[in-house]
């Protein structure tokens, strides 16, 4: 197992700046994601760390060596890859064995580890079939398979579970994270899903137009987003982010959003607005930072129900703020107000975030 | 009508419209193979019959042994046939398959020129390319070679099996042989090991095609061989016709021959042939 640096990478096609100077640094048994849109550069970032694509830029070292020029055979890495590419004219067994045969392993301990490895992954009656005659989950077993009995420094993976069907991908998200915990991997996860970022991750890089916008833990970039695009990438539902503006009225600042003019109460978020550069911000509220109150309830806003989306444990309720369409939770589960039903809402400033409108960045 | 009576007509119909086709497309070989044993005298007799009276071999035995010195015997052009076809494929294949994988999988300058370049070679007919090629073979000293036939034959061949080649690379997914690479391969350690392997049916199509198109062609094989000892067999058809005498016998005989093995080499792998034709054809 190993630590993994990346080094200002880049990656160019033509005008498309597919990866644009991502440097991560990854710890010795660590999980971490790369999550972001489609797009993003999340595949091309991951080939670059294989060696399947060279680097236009920038470095990559694995362990303490510098691999940036080595072949993928010579960086003792194992990808699992999104469509499994097994051996199709190759036998489970076969395919498991391979990677060892490749690297002139021999046979009683290349044994020994394939029948180890289709124990753990509980495929061993699977061993004599062809990939073809085998479910989609226990396809992704034998790539999962393939990859672990190689014993790499590092293991790669790109949106492994994405081909599965949404009952399997839970529960083999769980299995991926407990193999990951009994190996002591050092993992690289791919995924565009970022609610499997949140529940495998010790640390999630968020990346948007081939570049990493925030790099923490799962907690971290909930509760503290650098921006605007990680605010609304993590989290379900999306951070509500409202369009405002910081204006003077009688000698203090408001925010007005849309027809809504709000004076904050507290003094954090007075300190928040003066630090604003311009007066355009975004405001980001959770939805379990809007609350539903009473009618006339001091400092609350008013407006009206859009529409109500019970879920079971929770229930939503759409509504406009200031023109922009927000979701909140509703604290009454069996809540079911109608179009147009007046609501009362009142804002926790201690979880209110701003950000720049410009730049995006957050307001610290 | 009941759906069963209407089911069993229509099966009739369909079946006697096969029948008639096959017939339509066997006639001409039954009757070839009927005059191949045929007396010189009852090739024209009036009615024509289907069955000979007095079958006869003499015009095998007069092709394998001829009188006349001048025109080769069958069993030579046969065996020129036979390797020169036989070589074609071989090349044809060795030179196409790392075509096909390159149009298939790598971008470089000039890709698409080149690949509009190997597959517009069909827009033009063979008999275009013959002068040049003429000249050409005369300058490399390869007229009336074997090697020369089978580089001239490379114009016709290589189109269409880097074509249909190109196909089945197209339809094998690229992961694969990254996961080789990944998995302790070279790059083309993972060809060879992990692709070749899965095109085995495309190189059976591409390769039957290549032998049966270098085994029928007649054009470059007549202009680029001068004597008896290098004609293939379709050339060695043309020699029964001189200006004096038509040996009707001898040429049927031959062609009869000639058929056989195509016809062998196809019964054995069609099933096959059509699998990896449909394959290559719509994509996984
Ligand atoms: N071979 C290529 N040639 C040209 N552009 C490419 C190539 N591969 C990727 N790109 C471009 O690079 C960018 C990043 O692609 P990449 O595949 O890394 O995205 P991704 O984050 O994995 O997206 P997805 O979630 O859809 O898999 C995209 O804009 C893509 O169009
Ligand atoms: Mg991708």
């Amino acid at each position: 197992m190993a630590e993994v640096s990346l080094k200002n990478i880049v990656k160019l096609y033509g005008d498309v700046r597919a990866v644009d100077g991502v440097s991560l640094d990854i710890h010795d048994k660590e999980f971490v994601t790369l999550v972001g849109p489609s797009g993003c550069g999340k595949t091309t970032t991951l080939h670059m760390i294989a060696g399947l694509i060279e680097l236009d830029g920038g470095d990559i070292l694995i362990g303490k060596n510098n691999v940036s020029e080595l072949d993928p055979k010579d960086r003792d890495i194992a990808m699992v890859f999104q469509n499994y590419a097994l051996y199709p004219h190759k036998s489970v067994r076969d395919n498991l064995m391979f990677p060892l045969r490749m690297r002139k392993i021999d046979k009683t301990t290349a044994e020994q580890r394939v029948n180890r490895a289709s124990k753990i992954l509980s495929i061993e009656q699977l061993l004599d079939r062809k990939p073809k005659q085998l479910s989609g989950g226990q396809q992704q077993r034998v790539a999962l398979g393939r990859a672990i009995v190689r014993d790499p420094a590092v293991f790669l993976m790109d949106e492994p579970l994405s081909n599965l069907d949404a009952k399997l991908r839970v529960q083999m998200r769980t299995e991926i994270k407990h193999l990951q915990q009994e190996l002591q991997a050092t993992m690289i996860y791919v995924t565009h899903d970022q609610i499997e970022a949140m529940t495998m991750s010790d640390r999630i890089a968020v990346m948007d137009k081939g570049k990493v916008q925030q790099f923490g833990s799962p907690d971290e970039l909930f509760n503290r987003p650098n921006n605007v695009f990680v605010a609304g990438f993590i989290g379900n539902p999306p951070m509500n982010l409202i369009p405002a503006q910081i204006v003077s009225e009688g000698g203090s600042k408001k925010l007005r959003m849309g027809q809504i003019t709000y004076a904050p109460q507290t003094g954090r978020v007075h300190d928040l607005m003066n630090k604003a550069a311009g007066e355009k911000v975004i405001v980001g509220l959770r939805n379990t930072a809007i609350q539903m109150v009473a009618p006339g309830t001091a400092g609350s806003i008013l407006t009206e129900v859009y529409t109500v989306e019970p879920t079971g444990d929770v229930t939503y309720v759409q509504t406009n703020i200031g023109d922009k369409m927000c979701t909140i939770s509703s604290p009454d589960v069996a809540y079911r107000g109608r179009l147009g039903d007046p609501l009362s809402l009142r804002i926790d400033e201690n979880r209110l975030y701003l950000f720049d409108d410009l730049s995006g960045k957050a307001i610290l | 009508m009941t759906r069963k009576q209407r089911k069993a007509l229509h099966a009739t119909v369909v079946y006697a419209l096969i029948i008639l086709l096959c017939l339509f497309a066997l006639m001409p070989l039954l009757w070839m193979a009927s005059t191949s044993f045929k007396t010189s005298s009852e090739q024209f007799v009036s009615p024509p019959r289907w069955i000979p009276q007095n079958p006869t071999l003499e015009h095998y035995a007069k092709i394998f042994f001829p009188t006349r010195i001048s025109s080769g015997s069958f069993q030579i052009y046969f065996f020129n046939s036979l390797f020169i076809s036989f070589m074609t494929t071989i090349l044809a294949l060795i030179v196409a398959l790392p075509a096909s994988y390159a149009f298939s999988r790598f971008s470089f300058p000039g890709k698409d020129a080149a690949y509009f370049a190997v597959l517009g070679r069909n827009m033009f007919p063979l008999i275009v390319f013959l002068i040049p090629l003429f000249s050409l073979m005369r300058i490399l000293g390869w007229i009336n070679t074997y090697t020369g036939l089978i580089v001239a034959y490379m114009t016709f061949t290589l189109p269409l099996a880097i074509w249909l080649l190109k196909g089945f690379f197209d339809g094998i997914p690229t992961e694969l042989e990254k996961a080789g690479r990944i998995d302790g391969c070279t790059r083309f350690g993972a060809f060879m090991r992990l692709i070749v392997p899965l095109t085995a049916s495309g190189m059976t199509a591409a390769g039957v095609n290549t032998f049966i198109q270098a085994w029928n062609e007649y054009g470059f094989a007549r202009q680029l061989t001068e004597s008896a000892s290098m004609r293939t067999i379709p050339v060695g058809l043309a020699y029964f016709f001189t200006e004096n005498t038509s040996d009707w016998g001898g040429l049927m005989a031959s062609a009869f021959l000639f058929s056989v093995p195509v016809v062998i080499l196809f019964m054995i792998i069609q099933r096959f042939f059509i699998a990896a034709l449909t394959q290559g054809a719509v994509k996984q």
